[in-house]
């Protein structure tokens, strides 16, 4: 204590005062015999209203108050510390505290005035400070006991008296309660024997420096034991005795609830976590208590040092800060309107809920899956706690509505929530639903334990969300030695600590085990592995002597048994090695860490064994082990991989013959990398994201989130923690983070080659391999049979050079003026392509520009990042594409050719028929049109017909057609003007609008039907005439129009109002005529 | 048909270009009328398939030459349907049943079953048989090869069997022994040269003998590979010039560059590097052993006679490994860390010899 002020004098300052006030309100309750319970603020809303004006902030800090002087001892030596407050704080007057405090008395009220100002500093560090204080209150209990103990011990006995032993009201010390006839309910105080000994041995010490040590003991013993008698009887009975008794009155209760905190120094969470749920608890003051709350400018809260890595665990916490959002609404309600607790069960989730919402004065209501979810009852149930008061409750606290496993409610429940979260007093006023009149006005906390199911997903967005992780083994530790002394159960550290080791995190698990333990040592004393052990004091006759002077009835036998814990109980429990699932993310991490415990091998092959999915560990290991090791030489790779190749082979070997007698090695495989791969420095490990397939990923991904929050978080108590649990990350700074399967910094882009660009797809590799596995495929079904080629040598020898072959050297001229041997190339490469099933297709880029694609798209199997370079031009692409039509139309003929020479003449007739079967029915109707009356008037085109070839004249039909779809899914603008250049212009340009089409269904599917080469040849009746074949076309086309009209009348009306209807009837018919 | 690769391809055994002695025997084969199952196996791009088709020619005349394609769907034990392509004739059907990977067996024992219980309807002036072609027999899984060899023989007077493979270390024993193995041995260079000079005159065009022989090279006496290299020269620009770029296959040039990037530096980092282009071309579905091959062949082309043996012994030993394995990547990197750590210890003790 040499440098004061420093923070643990200045918080024992604090401490001291608030204890006094504590002192003195209790003095009052029990002179009054009335509970007086605080509102909020508990005991210092009287004795400090002031306090009660201040922001949020300070809100907290009366909590930290309260907290401190809510004693009830954490420690290990717990009724020791007890005892040693009480008496202190008992006997404590001015002079005392000056003594301790030396002359630094005078700074104990500025104290209180000085947090406003502290306040002033950054968020962060009031946060931190706040939570430092918290931290060493608890420190401070467990090192008051030791130096002032025997300062104490002489005013102790004096000042005993019956009053600070029994209460009426809820002490702050430990206690039993107890229930008089009357119903009336005291409390008593709890003290061990231990600590009677304990003290007895401390008090016994400066005797010792005059007499000799049995004397002295001696003497002391009889004055102590001649002081305290009464205190003796009662305090040494009382607790066992009601240990005894409550097993048995109340052997419902389980220890979890017995032993639930009470008070928020008592809560085993993390406090960034705790301080994360109270603060939004306090930002319903305002709209509950009618409070002035001091906003915080989040631009406060940005500034965010490495030092609260603490906090990023409750990502919301910090994710708040960084997106800037306000904390409340324009309505004075929180941002967030529910608080959505998740962790792994047993952590104390609805515990600490409960607690807080208590702390912060409301009623805690509790709405859980044993209750009835469906939208009704939830209704009800959300109406009458947000919106109505209990009446029976004597001090009118506002309900807190929790939500207990929410993860379990149906979707529509979590709608109606999110919806009634999200009304605010503008909606509801605007709303006329009578039901619901008002806005939320009531802090709701829903818990989960699966912050990912899918139910929870509209929750999620509009939550606060916090992680509460599972409780340090240390402190975990502490709290079951406190519970075990309570009940009489004698166990020893390490015993205790194994205990908590092997729980996990889950209090409620290893506090199970407690009770199950003692259970069964009373159910079968002789033949269980619990130890009946006479009640062994330090001075055996004192405590025989003790033994005498009471006699409480079941002390039959005349020995009082006490139980003790052996390791064995721990071991053979079940709990924590059976059926415990690690995470692939936890194993990857303890097979990159240095294990410091004696038998490393066996803890990480547990591990790995736990983790299982074997495969995806090698993966996992595949894809970190590079990074994990200097290793310059390479030789840990090598033999790492060697590893790896064996597990590959093994598990390849196991599913190939479905033989699993060698299952078990594939774990060692594995564990041995460990020792290859094991460092002392933190490891950024990723996820194997690069082999596996992207279907399971998003579920990984979520599993693996909650793992993230299975690792305890870095509170207090980590340093020493991590020791002994290796999957722990041992630095704040390096927390184990997936690699986001999207982000564009994804570590499977490649390395650029130093000639090629980078392939830029991020995407997984099973993604990619499927996509170019099925161009390889489409190109294997739609190649020509006559070429039937085998996948290895399509993939290897010619589509590796397919698309050199596809990229002839044309001028940019138009087809027609090309050489011939231009066009001789052109027409090479347009029936390549048909050989090979390829197409260029029209498509729209991201610039709006329509462009020729080939489809299937070979360049992106046939080149690593460099295809943009080696693709043909647009122009020669244009070109090709339509020497591809018309190569595909005179292939499709000359089959025809071949099927007509061949069959018989009927079975062209038969052909027809179902050709027609292939038409959508709003076609066929208008097959009555094609009898042959229609001659004369397509006298010109059939004069046209003779001029051109059929199958240029195919094609140009076809074009045609395409230019009238164009021309349909148009705007319907400038209609005529279209028609006049329609003949001039390049066909193939209008083509490219044919996509405009694609939402339109009817218009597609005519185009469809009409752009399928092999249905305009199918069509013609009889085949050579035509006339008639033109006939069908106009069949098409006029029905095309109809289509068009009538499926997009209203968008033609908006643009035109009347006309331009009959205007694409008009100008179409005389496009037609023309034709 | 407009490729030369498939234009010019010899339809008859008298037009081969090459193994000419073979070619006659196998016709005398065939006059016999009858002939047993065939197992033909060599490189790729040496003709096997050409001359298959040559064989079906002259059993059965032209008609083979109209092939539909068509697509079959089986069934396997667990109800997966499984669809497969086929393309057949009248009088043979071809078949590649790797392409539904682990379910091949189910492929053979339905497919070959159907076509030999069948007999031919329009038995006048025919074969009495049917022909199986089997693509890539090497590839099938050891069930599958078992299941087949029953087939052969229970079936062997209505179909026969034509197996086609890259080679025949993967086919099992009691296969090989119930057919006529065929080795068509790659073209060798000169060989090559002299197609593609065929090859153009029939085209029209003049190729420059320096081209062809810096073609026949390249195309790593595959003659299919040489074929499409000649005509993407000829794509590219013409009339040739002996000192023209021949296009090779990417994934050549690929392969080439990983090599000399593992060569140029020995650390994880760039083994990091290495693996991402691995990846790459595992995404491009270019077999595993192709790559080894390929990286071996680049990597040993740099290296210290001594160490040549040992990193062929370690490619050899990665690449048994992988056939035994089914994660190729592990052993690609494995093998290439293994290089990398010998050529490093190499380097530095040549190093240290010279101070």
């Amino acid at each position: 204590m040499g440098d004061y002020p420093d923070a643990d004098e200045e918080y024992e300052l604090m401490y001291a005062d608030d204890l006094e006030l504590l002192r003195e309100s209790e003095e009052a309750n029990v002179i009054n015999k009335k509970l007086v319970q605080a509102r909020r603020s508990l005991d210092f809303s009287n004795s400090n209203p002031n306090k009660e004006q201040e922001t949020s902030l300070s809100a907290n800090i009366d909590a930290v108050h309260n907290e401190a002087s809510l004693v009830m001892p954490v420690t290990d030596d717990s009724s020791l510390s007890s005892c040693y407050m009480q008496s202190h704080f008992n006997s404590r007057n001015k002079r005392t505290a000056d003594e301790i405090f030396g002359d630094i008395g005078d700074l104990e009220f500025d104290d209180i005035e000085e947090m406003p100002i502290k306040r002033q500093k950054t968020e962060e560090e009031a946060d931190l400070e706040l939570i430092g204080k918290i931290l060493e209150g608890r420190r401070l209990k467990q090192l008051l006991t030791e130096p002032n103990m025997r300062f104490q011990v002489n005013k102790r006995k004096i000042d005993y008296d019956y009053k600070e032993n029994l209460s009426l009201n809820i002490p702050r010390w430990t206690f039993m309660p107890l229930t008089n006839s009357d119903g009336e309910r005291v409390y008593v105080r709890l003290e061990s024997e231990e600590s009677w000994d304990i003290y007895l041995t401390r008090i016994s010490v400066p005797y010792a420096m005059h007499t000799s040590y049995d004397e002295a003991w001696d003497e002391a013993k009889k004055i102590l034991e001649k002081q305290t008698e009464p205190e003796n009887r009662q305090n040494l009975s009382e607790p066992l005795l009601n240990v005894d008794s409550r097993i048995e009155v109340d052997n419902g209760l389980l220890w979890v609830d017995r032993y639930k905190p009470l008070s928020y120094v008592d809560l085993l969470s993390e406090e960034p976590v705790n301080r994360a749920v109270l603060h939004w608890l306090h930002l319903w003051d305002k709209v509950v208590f009618n409070k002035e709350l001091k906003v915080i400018e989040p631009q406060q809260r940005n500034s965010f040092s490495k030092r609260t890595g603490q906090f990023q665990l409750t990502n919301k916490w910090k994710g708040k800060k960084a997106e800037d959002v306000p904390e409340l609404d324009e309505d004075g309600r929180p941002h967030y309107k529910v608080a959505l607790l998740c962790g792994p069960p047993g952590v104390g989730k609805t515990t600490l809920a409960h607690l807080l919402a208590t702390l912060a004065g409301y009623r805690p209501v509790e709405l859980n899956a044993s209750d009835e979810r469906s939208v009704d009852a939830f209704r009800t149930a959300l109406q009458s706690a947000t919106l109505m008061r209990s009446v029976l409750d004597a001090e009118k606290r506002p309900n807190c509505l929790i939500l207990d496993e929410i993860d379990g409610a149906p979707l529509p429940t979590i709608e109606l929530l999110v919806r009634w979260c999200m009304a605010t007093v503008a909606d509801v006023g605007g709303g006329k639903k009578k039901n619901k009149s008002q806005p939320l006005k009531r802090p709701i906390i829903a818990i989960c334990n699966d912050l990912y199911a899918p139910a929870l997903r509209p929750l999620r967005a509009v939550s606060l969300i916090v992680h509460v992780g599972g409780v340090s083994t240390s402190r975990l530790a502490a709290r079951l030695a406190r519970v075990a002394e309570y009940e009489g159960l004698c166990a020893p550290p390490h015993v205790l600590a194994a205990l908590a080791r092997r729980a996990k995190g889950d209090v409620r698990t290893a506090l199970s085990v407690l009770h199950f333990i003692k259970m069964r040592a009373k159910q079968n004393p002789s033949t269980n592995s619990m130890q009946e052990m006479k009640l062994i004091t330090s001075r055996a006759h004192g405590a025989t002597r003790r033994k005498m002077a009471r006699k409480w009835p079941t002390d039959a036998g005349g020995t009082v048994t006490k139980l003790s814990l052996r390791m064995e109980d721990v071991i053979s429990s079940s709990i924590g090695e059976k059926d415990c699932q690690k995470g692939l993310m936890q194993a990857l991490q303890v097979i990159f860490t240095v294990c410091s415990e004696p038998d490393a091998w066996n803890s990480v092959l547990k591990t790995v064994t736990a983790a299982g999915e074997y495969d995806r560990l090698a993966d996992g290991i595949f894809e970190n082990y590079l990074k994990a090791r200097v290793d310059a030489h390479l030789l840990i790779a090598c033999e790492t991989l060697d590893w790896l190749l064996l597990h590959d082979i093994i598990s390849t070997w196991i599913s190939r013959n479905q033989n699993y007698t060698v299952y078990s090695m594939l774990p060692l495989c594995l564990t041995r990398c460990q020792r290859l791969l094991a460092t002392r420095s933190p490891q950024y490990i990723r996820y194997p994201m690069q082999a596996q397939e992207e279907g399971s990923s998003l579920d990984i991904f979520k599993f693996y989130k909650v793992d993230l929050v299975n690792t305890p978080p870095n509170g207090d108590g980590v340093d020493n923690d991590w020791l002994t649990r290796p999957s722990a990350p041992t630095r704040p700074s390096a927390p184990i983070r997936p690699s986001v399967p999207t982000s564009p910094s994804a570590p499977t882009s490649p390395s650029v080659p130093t000639n090629a660009t980078a392939p830029t797809s991020p995407s997984p590799v099973y993604k990619r391999t499927s996509e170019l596995d099925g161009i390889l495929w489409s190109v294997v079904r739609t190649a020509s049979p006559s070429i039937y080629p085998s996948r290895r040598a399509l993939l290897l020898d010619v589509l590796s050079l397919l698309p050199h072959l596809l990229a002839p050297t044309l001028r940019s001229a138009n087809v027609q003026l090309c050489s011939e041997n231009e066009k001789n190339a052109l027409r090479n490469a347009a029936s390549a392509m048909c050989d090979y099933g390829l197409e260029y297709v029209q498509q729209r880029g991201s610039d709006g520009l329509y462009t020729f694609v080939l489809e299937p798209d070979i360049y992106k199997l046939a080149f690593f990042g460099t295809e943009e370079r080696a693709r043909a031009p647009p122009s020669v692409r244009q070109a090709i594409a339509r020497e591809q039509q018309l190569e595909q139309i005179r292939r499709n003929e000359i089959q025809m050719g071949r099927v007509q020479s061949t069959d018989k003449p009927q079975n062209t007739v038969r052909v027809t028929p179902t050709a027609d079967s292939a038409i959508p029915n709003h076609l066929q109707r208008l097959r009555p049109k094609e009898i042959e009356r229609a001659p004369a008037k397509t006298e010109n085109v059939h004069n046209y017909d003779l001029a051109c070839k059929p199958s240029v004249r195919h094609a140009m039909f076809r074009l045609t057609l395409q230019s009238v779809f164009v021309y349909l899914s148009g705007s319907c603008r400038d209609l005529s003007s279209h028609v006049c250049t329609e003949r001039r212009q390049c066909t193939s340009k209008l083509h490219a609008e044919r996509v405009v089409a694609a939402n339109r269904p009817l218009v597609e599917a005519t185009s469809v039907l009409a752009l399928n080469p092999s249905f305009i040849i199918r069509s013609r009746t009889p085949p050579g005439c035509s006339s008639s074949c033109f006939l069908t076309f106009r069949a098409l086309y006029a029905n095309a129009v109809e289509c068009f009209v009538g499926v997009h009348s209203v968008p033609v009306k908006v643009d035109r109002p009347v006309e331009s209807r009959s205007d694409a009837r008009e100008v179409f018919e005389d496009m037609l005529y023309f034709h | 048909m407009s490729l030369w690769v498939d234009k010019h391809r010899p339809k008859d055994f008298m037009k081969l270009d090459f193994h000419k002695e073979q070619a006659t025997r196998l016709k005398n084969l065939l006059q016999q009328s009858d002939f047993p199952h065939l197992l033909i196996y060599g490189p790729s791009g040496a003709g096997k398939k050409t001359r298959v088709m040559c064989l079906l020619r002259e059993l059965y005349g032209s008609g083979v030459e109209r092939l539909r394609q068509e697509s079959m769907t089986f069934t396997t034990p667990s109800n997966k349907k499984i669809e497969i392509m086929t393309v057949s004739s009248n009088y043979h059907i071809e078949v590649n049943p790797t392409d539904v990977g682990v379910h091949d067996r189910v492929v053979i024992m339905d497919l070959v079953k159907n076509v030999a219980q069948t007999h031919q309807i329009d038995a006048s002036g025919q074969r009495e048989f049917k022909v199986v072609i089997l693509n890539e027999v090497d590839d099938l899984t050891k069930d599958a090869q078992h299941a087949l060899r029953r087939t052969m023989e229970k079936y062997v007077a209505t179909c026969r069997l034509i197996l086609i493979a890259n080679s025949i270390s993967r086919v099992i024993p009691a296969i090989r022994s119930r057919c006529l193995t065929i080795r068509v041995s790659a073209p060798t260079e000169t060989e090559i040269v002299s197609v593609l000079y065929s090859v153009c005159k029939r085209e029209g065009l003049s190729l420059p003998s320096e081209l062809a022989v810096r073609i026949a090279k390249a195309s790593d006496r595959n003659l299919r590979r040489a074929l499409l290299m000649c005509e993407a020269c000829k794509v590219q620009q013409y009339p040739f010039t002996p000192d023209q770029k021949i296009t090779e296959p990417d994934w050549q040039v690929f392969i080439r560059d990983t090599a000399s990037m593992i060569l140029s530096e020995q650390t994880p980092k760039k083994l990091g590097e290495v693996r991402q282009r691995l990846y790459e071309l595992l995404i491009h579905g270019i077999p595993p052993d192709m790559i080894f091959v390929g990286l071996l062949r680049e990597i040993v082309r740099n290296c210290d006679m001594t160490l040549k043996c040992q990193v062929a012994s370690n490619a050899a030993m990665y690449e048994h490994r992988m056939k035994l394995g089914s994660k190729p990547i592990f052993h690609l990197e494995a093998f290439i860390a293994k290089f990398m750590a010998i050529y490093k210890k190499f380097l530095e003790e040549s190093l240290g010899d010279a101070f």
